[in-house]
């Protein structure tokens, strides 16, 4: 991915060099004349500080703690960038394999997640910038057929059924082993997704790779929710991390060995960017039933405000229209919540754009299929987003150094 | 004495390294002198020097207090011989020997790890050691050995 302020460099110099030598910027003759003046050792590729950039190296030196009682990745606000794999254990595969990858993805969650290189990491410079990263590991139904496995899948890991309007395509669906990679940098994601794929290879064979999206770290004010490509903000609605709100809509109390644990869910909505940018602002907005600008809801207030279903106008019909994204997507008994934390996809253009929508749930079943099964039956929003891929997981609970992820269950 | 951060790249058969950081926590100068492992028939000790793999003269010196690291592309435990395949995610145990008389075990995990194993079975490496960065250049390969 490129942002603006790379381009800015790419000419040679950085924007900060060209304004504190009073050239403009944009024009190529300008561009010239900086460069035969300034003969500054400045390569296209020597990364200079920009304007709004630290410019220290401190983002890319962060970390976050690999351990805990539940994974990293989950309540950890999301990252710039984003690779989820899906893994197929090889047939004839035992629960003594799966204990094996299980430790040597562990093991290269501690270094990689503190900085260092992986044990036998292929380019062990590459892992020097953290940024941030973290990898976050779920079980698909189909470990659960592993020898003696059974009695411990959680009733509601099967496959997420077919919803009304879903083009499923297997190329994008399904997988025994779940790994969601986050990070800041994006070559960092890269490096990372070898590494567990090096280390998954004897065991498993890629079903599919899925990398995603936001905006570049520190572009904008902390706290601020992020738009999607129809330029919706998206993901306004989510629990707090930290609160008790939180921890029971996202982490799961049975079975025991999924205590701190969670339900993932990984739907790939790919959007029609073409067609949604030729309706007017107002359709765009009744279809969401939140504004373009900041995303408040129709019914009024700031953008965290409660969507105010029951609002109607001074004609008597409802401000949030009956098949307002909002209103579909609303929790109809308190057990309906979800922790979203989706990533774009895509390069934008001739039908390659939308989003890899993750979720995370104590229960998937109870309380995420009922709002997609009523966003796949009325969301007028389906004219324009098909759902292309799907996929579920348990994913275990957080481990302890000299610990790994899944020893509560495969040790069980 | 105890080797760190330990690893063996997985091999089906032949000859595989071990690698990880000796360190010695002792205020005397520690050489590791050989091995022993019920995973191989032979264990030797190796260094890679104008890109040809041999075994080393005399062992690994560890300074008091000091570390050695033994990576691809330079000093290395030899598993020679190998009794069966070291698949991913094995524990290979080792024992080393130091010249003190004493010796210490070494749990070692089975990495994947590709490398340009083929071009240096085809010999004359130097050359591309100098090109590549020697650090990341194998210098043995488990499936086939190199002589």
């Amino acid at each position: 991915m490129t942002e603006p302020g790379d381009n800015g460099s790419a000419s040679g110099f950085s924007r900060r060099r060209l304004l504190l030598g009073g050239a403009a910027i944009g024009g190529s003759a300008a561009l010239v004349g900086a460069a035969a003046g300034a003969a500054v050792a400045t390569s296209v590729n020597q990364r200079d500080q920009q304007p709004g950039d630290s410019g220290t190296g401190a983002l890319g030196e962060s970390t976050v703690d690999p351990y805990g009682p539940h994974q990293a990745g989950i309540a950890t606000p999301a990252q710039a960038s984003a690779a989820i794999a899906s893994f197929s254990l090889r047939p004839g595969s035992s629960r003594t394999d799966l204990v094996k990858l299980m430790k040597l993805l562990s093991d290269d969650i501690e270094r990689l997640a503190a900085g260092e290189p992986a044990l036998a990491d292929p380019v062990p410079e590459l892992a020097a910038v953290p940024a941030n990263l973290t990898v976050t590991v779920g079980f698909g139904p189909g470990v659960f057929s592993l020898d003696g496995l059974a009695p411990y899948r959680p009733e509601w890991l099967v496959d997420l059924p077919v919803f009304a309007g879903d083009e499923i395509d297997p190329a994008f669906t399904g997988g025994d082993i779940l790994v969601q990679i986050c990070s800041d940098d994006p070559l960092t994601v890269g490096h990372t997704l070898r590494v567990v794929s090096n280390d998954a290879a004897a065991f498993t064979t890629t079903r599919w790779i899925q990398q995603g999206f936001h905006n570049a770290p520190g572009a904008l004010p902390s706290g601020t929710v992020g738009r999607n490509l129809f330029g919706q903000v998206d993901g306004i609605v989510n629990p707090t991390p930290g609160t008790a709100d939180f921890d029971e809509v996202v982490w799961s109390d049975a079975p025991a060995w999924l205590v701190g644990g969670t339900g993932m869910v990984v739907r790939r909505v790919e959007f029609e960017l073409e067609t949604w940018t030729q309706l007017d602002r107002a359709g765009r907005e009744e279809i969401i039933g939140r504004n373009l600008s900041d995303g408040a809801p129709l019914s009024g207030g700031t953008p965290e405000s409660q969507v105010d279903l029951d609002a109607v106008d001074e004609r008597g019909l409802s401000v949030i229209a009956p098949t307002a994204h909002a209103r579909l997507a609303a929790p109809t008994n308190p057990r309906e919540r979800i922790l979203r934390r989706p990533y774009n996809f895509g390069t934008g253009v001739a039908g390659d754009a939308g989003q890899i929508f993750v979720a995370f749930a104590a229960d998937p079943a109870e309380q995420f299929v009922g709002i997609q099964r009523r966003l796949a039956e009325s969301d007028l929003l389906n004219t324009w987003v098909t759902y292309t891929g799907s996929a579920i997981a348990a994913v275990p609970p957080g481990f302890s150094p000299g610990g790994w992820i899944g020893e509560t269950l495969l040790e069980a | 004495m105890t080797l760190t951060d330990a690893w063996v790249k997985a091999a089906d058969s032949g000859m595989t390294g071990e690698f990880g950081v000796l360190t010695n926590s002792g205020d005397e100068e520690v050489t590791i002198v050989g091995g022993s492992s019920p995973a191989a028939g032979v264990v030797e000790l190796h260094e890679v020097a104008d890109g040809q793999m041999k075994a080393i003269d005399g062992g690994f010196v560890v300074p008091a207090g000091g570390t050695l690291t033994l990576e691809p592309g330079g000093y290395h435990v030899m598993l020679m011989q190998l009794t069966g395949p070291i698949a991913p995610g094995d524990e290979v145990t080792t024992t080393l020997e130091c010249s003190t008389g004493g010796s210490f075990e070494v749990v070692a995990t089975a990495k994947e790890f590709a490398g340009g194993n083929e071009e240096y079975v085809g010999g004359g490496m130097g050359g591309m050691d100098d090109m590549n960065g020697a650090s990341q250049m194998p210098s043995m390969d488990g499936s086939q050995p190199a002589g």
